[in-house]
This record gives C-alpha cells, sequence and structure tokens, in this order.
C-alpha cells in the first residue's frame, strides 16, 4: 500500500510540474503565434496551486469516505478526458497549415473582411490559397482580433484544466491512500 | 609620375562606377503591412502620409524615409510600398511606421503625428522578367485585386494601379514580398499581362521568379 501512495503522490507532483516546464521549453501544443510563456506559466502555477489545495486539505481529504473520494476522482478523470479531446478537436480545427510549417491559428468565430474572405471563398484552407498565409494573418489580427482573443482563453483555459484535474484526480488518490496507511 | 597618374585615374573611374551599380541597385520596392490601431475607424481622422524608420541590427535608427503618400486603406490596416535602399534592407531588425493625420476640431483640422508600431521587412526576394525586356510591373495583393481592382481593371481602367508599381525598374528587376498571393501585372506598349503568384515560404525559396513572354 505504501508503494501506490508513493507512486500516486510522485505521479501526482509530476503531472502539476512536468507539463508547465515541457511547454515553456518546447513550445508543446501551444496554438501559433500565442505565448509559450503564457501557456507555461498558467500551466504550472495551477499544477501547483492544485498540489498546495490538497496538501492544505489533506486531513479532510483523509476523512472523506471512500465512495466520496471515487466520486472525486472519476469526476476529475472525466474532466481530464474531455479537456484533452476538446483541446486536441478545437486545436485542429482552428490551427491551419497547408505545405506550411508555419500554420494560422484562426479564431472560433470569424468577424469583419476576414468573414466575408471565408464566406466568399467557402473555408479556411482556400482563404489560405488565394490569399496567402501572410495576408490572412494580418486580416485575422486585425479584423478579428476580440475573437481571437477570447479563443486564445478558452484554449488556455482547456489546457490547464488538463493537467490540473489529472494532478487532482491522482492527488486525492495519494493523500487517501497515505490515510489509510496510517489506519493500518 | 606617368603610373601614379593611370592608377588615380583607374581607382577613380573603379570607384565611380562601383557607386554607379550602387546607385542603380539602391532602391528595391518592399511592400509592407501595417495594422490599423483599435479604435481607429470610429474616429474621424485621415492619414495624409506615412514616415518610415528603419532600426538596424544594433537597436539604432540609421535611415528615415520621404512622407509616403501613396497607400491602400481598407478594414484591416495599410498596404505600403516602400522604395528602401539596399543597405538599409540587409541592415534592419524592424521598420517603425509613423503616420501624419488630420485630426478635426471646432474649425479646422490639427495635423498630428501618430505612432504605428514596428513591421518586419519582407524578405522574399521576387524577380520580375520578361522577353522583351522594359515591361513596366505592378504587384497587387490577390485579396485587393478581387475586391477593389479587377473590375475596373476589367474596364480599361487603370489608375488603382499605379500605387502598386515597382519602382525598382522596368523589367529584368525585383521587389521584396511577404507570403501574401500577389497578383503580378506587366505592362508593354499598353499591352496587358497578369499572372498570379502564390509566394512560397521563405524557407522553402528565398528568391523565387515570375516571368511573361509578350
Amino acid at each position: 500500500m505504501k508503494k501506490i501512495s508513493d507512486f500516486l503522490s510522485i505521479a501526482s507532483g509530476a503531472f502539476a510540474v512536468v507539463p508547465g516546464i515541457a511547454i515553456l521549453t518546447t513550445n508543446v501544443g501551444v496554438p501559433p503565434n500565442c505565448s509559450k510563456a503564457l501557456f507555461g506559466g498558467i500551466v504550472e502555477a495551477l499544477g501547483v496551486f492544485t498540489l498546495l489545495i490538497i496538501w492544505l486539505n489533506k486531513d479532510w481529504i483523509k476523512s472523506l469516505a471512500i465512495e466520496k473520494i471515487n466520486k472525486m476522482s472519476l469526476i476529475s478523470i472525466f474532466l481530464f478526458i474531455a479537456s484533452l479531446f476538446g483541446y486536441i478537436f478545437l486545436y485542429n480545427y482552428l490551427v491551419v497549415g497547408i505545405n506550411n510549417p508555419n500554420p494560422i491559428f484562426f479564431p472560433l468565430w470569424a468577424t469583419g473582411e476576414l468573414k466575408n474572405g471565408i464566406e466568399q471563398l467557402g473555408n479556411r484552407e482556400e482563404l489560405l490559397i488565394q490569399w496567402g498565409r501572410d495576408d490572412v494573418y494580418k486580416v485575422i489580427q486585425s479584423s478579428s482580433n476580440i475573437p481571437l482573443l477570447l479563443t486564445t482563453l478558452i484554449m488556455l483555459f482547456l489546457y490547464q484544466l488538463t493537467f490540473a484535474s489529472l494532478t487532482f484526480s491522482f492527488g486525492l488518490l495519494a493523500v487517501k491512500s497515505s490515510g489509510n496507511e496510517i489506519d493500518e | 609620375m606617368r603610373i601614379l597618374f593611370a592608377t588615380t585615374i583607374l581607382t577613380l573611374t573603379s570607384f565611380f562606377s562601383t557607386a554607379q551599380i550602387n546607385n542603380s541597385d539602391s532602391a528595391v520596392s518592399t511592400y509592407l503591412h501595417i495594422n490599423a490601431l483599435k479604435g481607429e475607424y470610429g474616429q474621424k481622422q485621415s492619414i495624409i502620409s506615412f514616415e518610415l524608420t528603419n532600426i538596424d541590427s544594433l537597436g539604432n535608427s540609421n535611415w528615415k524615409s520621404q512622407e509616403i503618400t501613396e497607400f491602400e486603406k481598407d478594414k484591416n490596416g495599410y498596404f505600403v510600398k516602400a522604395n528602401i535602399p539596399l543597405h538599409v534592407s540587409n541592415n534592419s531588425s524592424e521598420i517603425w511606421c509613423t503616420a501624419k493625420l488630420l485630426k478635426p476640431r471646432k474649425s479646422g483640422y490639427d495635423t498630428i503625428r501618430q505612432e504605428y508600431g514596428g513591421v518586419q521587412l519582407s524578405a522574399i526576394k521576387l524577380s520580375l522578367k520578361s522577353n522583351p525586356e522594359g515591361a513596366e510591373t505592378f504587384l497587387v495583393p490577390n485579396r485587393i485585386w478581387q475586391s477593389k481592382i479587377k473590375k475596373e481593371f476589367l474596364n480599361n481602367d487603370d489608375s488603382q494601379l499605379q500605387k502598386y508599381r515597382v519602382n525598382t525598374s522596368s523589367t529584368n528587376t525585383y521587389a521584396y514580398v511577404d507570403e501574401t498571393v500577389f497578383v503580378v501585372i506587366f505592362k508593354m506598349d499598353d499591352k496587358y499581362k497578369t499572372i498570379i503568384h502564390n509566394t512560397k515560404p521563405y524557407f522553402i525559396e528565398q528568391e523565387q521568379t515570375v516571368w511573361v513572354d509578350f
């Protein structure tokens, strides 16, 4: 039981700390032209925050019934899966690049000239082909700046939720299992 | 003494011919996008001209353009064609844009200067060649061509084209562009040829060519 408890603690700590550092060093999963410092920093900060919350409330967590712990863990694992799938889906939908390693990050909804262009040409891929990458980038920046900002915030929320929920789930189980060891 | 004189003449000739080559190669047409400022379109002010200042790789200002009064305004900002000396484009970390604009007041207008931030210089060299040589060339972004110019051009009105003229020289010539799809228009003896050029990324082809046969 001690080994399982240690494993869960290490996993929880790793999910809290490693993703943020990985994002800061490799830019993994960050949409194009978004700040990796922002994404990495927030994932790191919320991961550590989740660990601290669990640690501060460890006595309360230990006192909870196992059914309650199971329920909370399952909910947070479900949140992890939903936010991960949501993030992957949104990333693939919004980041468009045609034979170009510098793809474009589109907003969830378009306004102004970007909207007109997509309506006229049918889709975003055709827009990139007809206007060119840099022209589309400028149009997004100037005509759909607010939708782009809100889309970035949604992506950031899903990204941090992925790691925070995983940290919470493992942290919860680690604290509860360490409580069981003491009881035994 | 004769040898000294001959050497001096040779040196001077060499110097002036080099200067001539540099001069003929000194100004290159470069196409820039300048974003509109937030909330700009709600204000009753109009831009008269842009002025560009080059910041070199050491962070110093080493060149200032003349006032650029011909530019394309659309919903997104400004499409500006600048004639930039080669020695400037070879040593540029950023170009700072300042606009001179008219702001209405109770009676008349105030002329004020407004900073429009920095833009990166386009790096893709687009060679424009024709057979025979000597054609005028115009580079129009496809987006602007489709929405503003194509209709008038087909009705034999080419007045809108002038602000897109490549000023470097007539063909064979070149300009610096970014990764925008351009409609390239060649004009020779009132005869036009148009070609759509899908500009490839810089890392794939640093120098790209558009060629036409009249």
